[in-house]
């Protein structure tokens, strides 16, 4: 594999308006390094944007959304991502998405196989009806469908979710796309298939060499599947970074306290189940309309110093680390 | 003769039109202990605590409740405070258009106790439960989820139950707020010694939690034991398997 650059978001910030009130801020300079080949993964609670770098990555977002700043370096192009149309010339062709559930990305009216049809239309425009017949099935075939043949003549409805995502999945694969963005894939389905569809998406990055940025607030799936790890909370990356070494010694107060309250199917156990007892995080969001000029993690912190709350912290290289980044003051 | 059972289910067996969803399944969950029944969607979990609750008739089969054969539906106070169910979402327990406090009072109503008297039995319930008196004059919309789910559990315990039945407790909350909800379960049972039974696909969660353990598996209880035992030394190849699946930190090799 040559050395092609990594696909870079620089300085995302987005608002949601509403009539009457302040804008919620809900993404402030987010960016994120995503490696070719590598799997990143963008991990965070209800509420802490990580959806929404997708939907402005994809340029889908909601109308009341205002896209400040921040741009996307994708090969030798710049994107500005408050251009819309020049966002759109990178879906379904650069960039595709993987979404938690997998009827957001069919259509309940057409067939598998016209699904498929339509992504190679559009990226291999010159095949025929039989060569994109040939390869639709071939995809299928190679993320795992049985008598694929057959399910190209069924509709979405007849697939169980677990299949629904590959033929998602497969979609992709035909679309080689350079960054696959997959939100949630697994959060619908059961282990056992979650699991599957993993190794599927795996699959896909060594088949094709695509980027995959894996949003989800799983912190098992980050471990066991990613490469690099950001940690996102109220709309702002605290902490990027390899993930043995996030894992093995986060730079950011937040992230050691989630980890610490993700209950693992290994963790130590109370000698007796009714004694045991388990780790939260005191506190609730910040209000996204009224940000402190601090540390936005600094109120729910254990750590936190008068140091903390004098300024707004940027996200820096540690000193003795300098591929990992932490906007903790702490820790530099 | 020995206490009964909390909960004794004997070959149910439920049919629905063209599938069986349960196959004379049995299990016996012992008094004042906290079981755990997991399984993935279409193993029969949900229909067995629906059958449980009284919810569905079983086609063959019975269940009984500290000895007392279900559905129970003539005597219905004798029913609320012998089970009362902790659905997943609080919504299911509390009517948008009464206020919270409203919504509690109809506990009063159906066990013909008077306002007052539980009115100051509610303050007991909230003070454990870390809910505020204001909250009683709030629309279910104006409190946060949270607080719902609280409200929804404090209505359960205002009965007084023998059992409590908590379907997918943890189910789409935030790992930092998920430990808050098995903590307030786990002191409602050591306060009141109720027997508490988790129907979850949570297999980390249950097996901190559960004494004992129910693996379930299309229709059928493929492993059922004590929870060590289960999840240490699984009996069965689906048990085995399902706890391989479960996502845990080792990396996996890329192959290209």
């Amino acid at each position: 594999m040559t050395d092609s650059p990594p696909i870079a978001l620089q300085g995302l910030s987005v608002d949601f308006l509403s009539a009457g009130e302040p804008p919620a801020r809900a993404l402030r300079d987010v960016s994120l390094t995503i490696p070719p080949r590598s799997i990143v993964g963008l991990v965070g609670e209800s509420g802490s944007g990580k959806s929404t770098v997708a939907m402005a990555m994809m340029g889908l977002l909601a109308p009341n959304a205002r896209v400040g700043a921040g741009r996307i370096d994708v090969g030798a192009r710049r994107i500005d991502c408050t251009d819309g149309a020049a966002l759109a010339g990178l879906r379904g062709r650069d960039f595709a998405m993987v979404f938690q559930d997998p009827s957001a990305s069919l259509n309940p009216t057409f067939t598998i196989g016209a699904h498929l049809h339509e992504v190679l239309r559009t990226r291999s425009p010159g095949a025929t009806r039989a060569e994109r017949q040939e390869r639709a099935i071939e995809a299928l075939r190679t993320v795992g469908i049985d008598r694929p043949d057959a399910r190209m003549r069924n509709h979405p409805h007849e697939l169980s979710g677990g299949m629904r995502q590959r033929v998602v999945i497969a979609m992709a694969l035909l679309a080689r796309p350079r960054l696959l963005i997959a939100d949630e894939p697994t959060t619908a389905l059961d282990v056992t298939v979650e699991a599957q569809v993993m190794a599927e998406i795996v699959a896909l990055r060594d088949q094709i060499g695509c980027s995959i940025l894996l949003i989800t607030h799983s912190l098992g799936l980050v471990a066991r599947y990613c490469d690099h790890v950001s940690v996102i909370y109220a709309g702002e990356v605290l902490e990027y970074g390899p993930v043995a070494e996030v894992v093995r010694a986060p730079a950011h107060p937040y992230s050691a306290d989630i980890f610490a309250c993700d209950i693992e199917i290994d963790a130590p156990r109370a000698p007796a189940a009714a004694d045991q007892r388990f780790r939260i995080i005191p506190g609730n969001l910040p209000s996204l309309r009224d940000l402190p000029a601090a540390c936005i993690y600094a109120p729910r912190c254990r750590k936190a110093v008068p140091a903390c709350m004098a300024g707004h912290p940027a996200l820096l290289p540690l000193t003795d680390e300098p591929e990992r980044e932490t906007r903790c003051i702490l820790a530099r | 003769m020995p206490d009964p059972l909390a909960i004794e289910v004997a070959g149910v067996t439920v049919d629905f039109t063209g599938m069986r969803a349960l196959d004379g399944v049995s299990l016996a969950v012992p008094t004042a202990g906290c079981f755990g029944i997991v399984g993935e969607s279409g193993s029969g979990k949900s229909t067995l605590l629906r059958t449980i609750l009284g919810l569905q008739g079983p086609t063959r089969g019975e269940v009984r409740i500290e000895g007392v054969l279900q559905p129970h539906r003539r005597d219905f106070r004798a029913q609320a405070r012998l089970v009362q169910p902790i659905f997943q979402d609080p919504a299911l327990s509390l009517s948008p258009r009464r206020r919270v406090g409203q919504s509690l009072d109809e506990v009063g109503e159906a066990l013909g106790e008077p306002r007052d008297a539980l009115r100051a039995r509610l303050g007991g319930v909230f003070e454990r439960l870390g809910l505020q008196m204001p909250v009683l004059d709030r629309y279910p919309h104006q409190i946060s989820g949270g607080q719902a789910r609280r409200v929804a559990i404090a209505r359960a315990l205002l009965f007084q139950p023998r059992v409590l039945i908590a379907d997918e407790p943890t189910a789409g909350l935030d790992v930092s707020v998920q430990g808050d909800l098995l903590n307030l379960l786990q002191e409602i049972r050591a306060a009141t010694g109720v027997t508490l039974l988790i129907v979850s696909h949570n297999l980390a969660v249950i097996r901190l939690i559960a004494d004992r353990v129910a693996v379930m598996q299309g229709g059928h209880i493929v492993e059922e034991g004590d929870s060590r035992s289960v999840f240490d030394a699984p009996r069965s190849d689906y048990t085995r398997t399902l706890i391989a699946s479960w996502p845990r930190g080792q990396p996996v090799e890329a192959t290209g």
